[in-house]
């Protein structure tokens, strides 16, 4: 495993990682199509290259208050188990690269809300970027927010 | 100069020409390929004889278009076909390899006619070749052929290092024609001032070229604000400036942002390349300059599917038309007028209009073997680089099913054929030794299903999938069932370590093929293997894409679709005619010529905040669906239902927004995606909430976005 370019998007004023070899691309967010009965956390479907997704609110995922979309929040489209999942940051505006030294499990004494979704934090210079458990993210389970 | 324009108003003509020459000529080399695997070299002179008319035609009709390169291709190929026709040279497997690859050189030449490009010469060596090959030299051959040429050394052109082994060689291996690129974009505030983002970039390079990948670079130098440059690596025939200005860059800039990697402009390798990206490029990939090699007889009409889709839009017409007539007649008979001969006269219309679209619709449906046709050229190609041997069958091929299916799961077919034949089928040697015939056997069998959908087995008698390889290849847990397998062969780019330096890997292909059949088909797809007897993928279909009939509604501010089928009467609301019951969280009481229904809100069904007036700008008042559940009729207020589509739906797939009561997805031509509502069930949690008013169905959502 060498190094690897990560894109890094923002939920909350918090940084994260994600390999560039899960992210298929990053898009610009106008709004999702709610779909009635689906987890609070989904925001809904959009239509991105003839696709239908799901967008998973991250903010919502990970139990923060809601904020009202900017110009700058962006669809993150992973593949994760074999599914195309489009999730919604506040932002995406860097890349980093990080290699397998630079990544450290997190400690286990953590929230265990947060636990469920952070495989990883990776540290480069002086920064420091949760490294997401995608597949978590994007399955049906282990909600913080359960109502 | 009025040569040009005379020119222009034949080519449409002789490309369409030249196409069912294409399609005589690939009959007989199919004659001739069986005649082949026949013993001691019994060959029928017949095929040989149609080959030849077909290409001296093709000279023919290039020659009255200056369309000098084909003529020089399709002269020698005559020759040699001459020679074999008489007996001077033998048509061995090396000669018609030649054979295959010349004609599929003339025709892509003849496709970038259509596409207007320049033809590129014949490379001297070819025509040498079948000069040679002709003149009875038994090793000229198709070695003479060219192979692409890398322009700079990869290793320095910045992010080819990040692409995947699948997409380098999808760059190498260019098709003749076309070139392989990078063009560099560096995002900057001031472009995306003007409109050029990332995102808007990729979308316009993806209308002028084959985008194979986006690799974002970090820039040591640059001006922009994140420090980042992406790399768009793709397969293009337009020029350099063409891609810049789609990357939104002037044509001075050109020579900066775009790279040509691996050139294929100048050369002229046939086959199995074109093959190779018809694949990774999925369904699009049958706009590539492959030759038409579909076998329908010259008695067919040919037709532009576009046309019929047109006819059909325009028969839906005449039935929303005809739904308003009858909208308009119930409303004469509210008056009092005797409608009941104009009722009858309507009721017949509508039949007739539905018969009418039905039988366009058939015009789309095509047999199952125009996609078996292909495949034995495609084993063909496959045998040219393997000592393997294989021979394919077929069945069922007069099921028939909608083109428009067909054209997207060719891709998908071929990508499983190439994959019991890299995969599945053993060497020789190796089957002999296991008591198996020599050559292999790949089966496609069709077949229709109750249904109303098809059914394709794809299978092989090769050597099974290897379980303990692939799981160790997907990094070791799994039970190992064939469904977990399955799972496992359609990640993007699993290569067993034993199979990786094979030409094609598994992993993408399957990947593809699952995608195209699940993803983009609403098919599913499914295994079964069985150590040393072979591979079976089933593969399920719809006959046709969904079609509905549909309203397009307003329920609290947003848009649904819902099927006209299912839609008893819509109404509208008069506020004396409802009352609220004492319990005030239950369904209202409606007034209603067959007696008195229970009234229940959309938007509360669905959990949506309701809107309690009208939107402004919807005239009138708000009005509701009357839907049967189980006989009964059930009214379902909405706001409004402002206009009636025929639309594609699609189901929605990940469990994540797979509800009840929404059976799917529908873009009525704005990008956004519309859900289609199943009434029927919404119905049906509307009886269940009447038992028990308290007990929302379908968990109600807190807050959406607006």
């Amino acid at each position: 495993m060498s190094r690897e370019l990560h894109i890094v998007f923002k939920v909350d004023g918090v940084s994260y990682a994600m390999a560039g070899r899960e992210v298929l691309h990053l898009e610009s967010f106008a709004g999702a199509t709610p779909v009635p009965g689906s987890k609070p956390f989904v925001a809904g479907i959009v239509q991105l290259r003839g696709r239908v997704l799901p967008v998973v609110d991250l903010r919502s995922r990970f139990g923060l208050r809601p904020a009202p979309p900017t110009a700058d929040a962006r669809v993150v489209v992973v593949e994760a188990d074999g599914r195309t999942v489009a999730l919604l940051a506040d932002s995406a505006r860097e890349i980093v690269e990080l290699g397998p030294a630079d990544i450290h499990p997190p400690p286990k004494i953590i929230d265990a809300g947060s636990k469920h979704f952070v495989r990883g934090v990776g540290h480069a210079k002086d920064r420091m970027f949760l490294i997401l458990d995608t597949s978590k993210v994007v399955s049906e389970e282990g909600h913080v927010d359960d109502e | 100069m009025s040569l040009e324009v005379d020119l222009s108003e034949f080519r449409s003509a002789y490309l369409a020409e030249m196409e069912e020459l294409a399609i005589a000529a690939e009959s007989a080399i199919a004659k001739l390929d069986a005649a082949d695997s026949t013993p001691s070299g019994v060959r029928a002179r017949g095929p040989i004889r149609d080959l030849l008319r077909a290409v001296h035609t093709m000279k023919g009709l290039s020659a009255m278009m200056n369309a000098e390169p084909i003529v020089e291709l399709a002269h020698d190929l005559e020759e040699l076909l001459r020679a074999i026709d008489g007996g001077s040279v033998p048509l061995d497997p090396k000669r018609l390899s030649l054979v295959v690859e010349t004609l599929r050189g003339i025709l892509e030449r003849a496709a970038a006619m259509r596409e207007g490009h320049a033809l590129s010469p014949a490379p001297r060596a070819w025509i040498e070749g079948l000069r040679a090959s002709a003149a009875g030299e038994a090793q000229a051959s198709i070695d003479a052929v060219p192979k692409t040429q890398s322009a700079p050394p990869r290793e320095s052109v910045a992010g080819f290092d990040k692409l995947e082994p699948d997409e380098r060689e999808l760059l190498e291996r260019v098709r003749p024609g076309a070139r392989a690129v990078r063009v560099t974009f560096a995002p900057s505030p001031e472009k995306a001032a003007a409109g050029h983002t990332i995102a808007r970039v990729r979308e316009r390079l993806a209308d002028v070229m084959e985008l194979v990948r986006v690799v974002p670079l970090s820039a040591g130098v640059s001006s922009n604000a994140g420090g980042l440059t992406f790399a768009l690596f793709g397969i293009a025939t337009s020029a350099d400036d063409v891609l810049a200005a789609a990357a939104g860059y002037g044509a001075g800039e050109a020579l900066a942002v775009v790279t040509t990697l691996f050139d294929g402009t100048a050369i002229a390798d046939g086959g199995h390349r074109a093959a190779d990206l018809l694949l990774a490029a999925g369904g699009d990939a049958l706009a590539l300059p492959e030759p038409s090699l579909s076998s329908r007889s010259s008695s067919h009409l040919r037709v532009e599917p576009r046309r019929v889709d047109d006819a059909i839009d325009r028969v839906s017409a005449m039935l929303v038309t005809r739904s308003r007539l009858t909208l308009a007649l119930a409303k004469m008979t509210e008056r009092g007028v005797d409608t009941r001969e104009m009722a009858g006269i309507l009721h017949d219309s509508a039949r007739q209009l539905r018969d009418a679209r039905g039988a366009l619709m058939r015009l789309r449906m095509i047999p199952t073997s125009e996609l078996t046709d292909r495949m034995p050229l495609v084993l063909k190609d496959l045998r040219r680089t393997s000592p393997k041997l294989a021979r394919f069958e077929a069945s069922g091929t007069h099921v028939e099913l909608d083109k428009a299916v067909a054209d997207r799961v060719f891709p998908a077919l071929v990508h499983l054929v190439r994959n019991a034949f890299d995969h599945g089928v053993e060497e020789p040697a190796e089957r002999e030794a296991l008591g198996k015939p020599a050559e292999g056997c790949i089966t496609a069998a069709f077949r229709s299903t109750s249904n109303g959908r098809i059914e394709l087995r794809l299978s092989d008698d090769g050597r099974g999938i290897d379980r303990p390889s692939v799981l160790a290849a997907a990094g070791g847990a799994g039970a190992g069932s064939d469904a977990d397998l399955l799972a496992l062969l359609c990640r993007p780019g699993l290569s067993t370590k034993a199979e990786a330096s094979r030409a094609s890997g598994r992993g993408m292909g399957m990947d593809i093929a699952r995608k195209i059949i699940v993803d983009e088909l609403g098919g599913s797809l499914s295994l079964e293997t069985t150590p040393r007897e072979g591979t079976t993928f089933v593969v399920d279909l719809p006959l046709t894409i969904a079609v509905v009939d549909a309203f397009k509604i307003r329920v609290a501010a947003e848009v649904f679709v819902v099927a006209v089928a299912v839609v008893d009467e819509i109404v509208e609301l008069d506020p004396a005619a409802i009352v609220a019951l004492p319990t005030s969280t239950g369904p209202r009481l409606m007034r209603h010529r067959t007696g008195t229904l229970a009234l229940f809100e959309v938007a509360d069904l669905l959990g949506f905040p309701r809107a309690d007036a009208p939107p402004d700008g919807e005239r009138g008042a708000r009005q509701a669906l009357i839907v049967r559940k189980s006989g009964e009729p059930v009214a379902l207020a909405i706001d409004r239902v402002f206009g009636q589509v025929e639309t594609v739906v699609r189901p929605l797939e990940d469990l994540l927004v797979r509800v009840p009561c929404v059976s799917g997805s529908t873009d009525l031509g704005d990008g956004m995606p519309r859900l289609v509502l199943d009434l029927v069930a919404l119905a049906g949690v509307a009886s269940a909430k009447r038992g028990a008013p308290s007990a929302p169905a379908g968990a109600p959502k807190g807050a959406h976005p607006s």
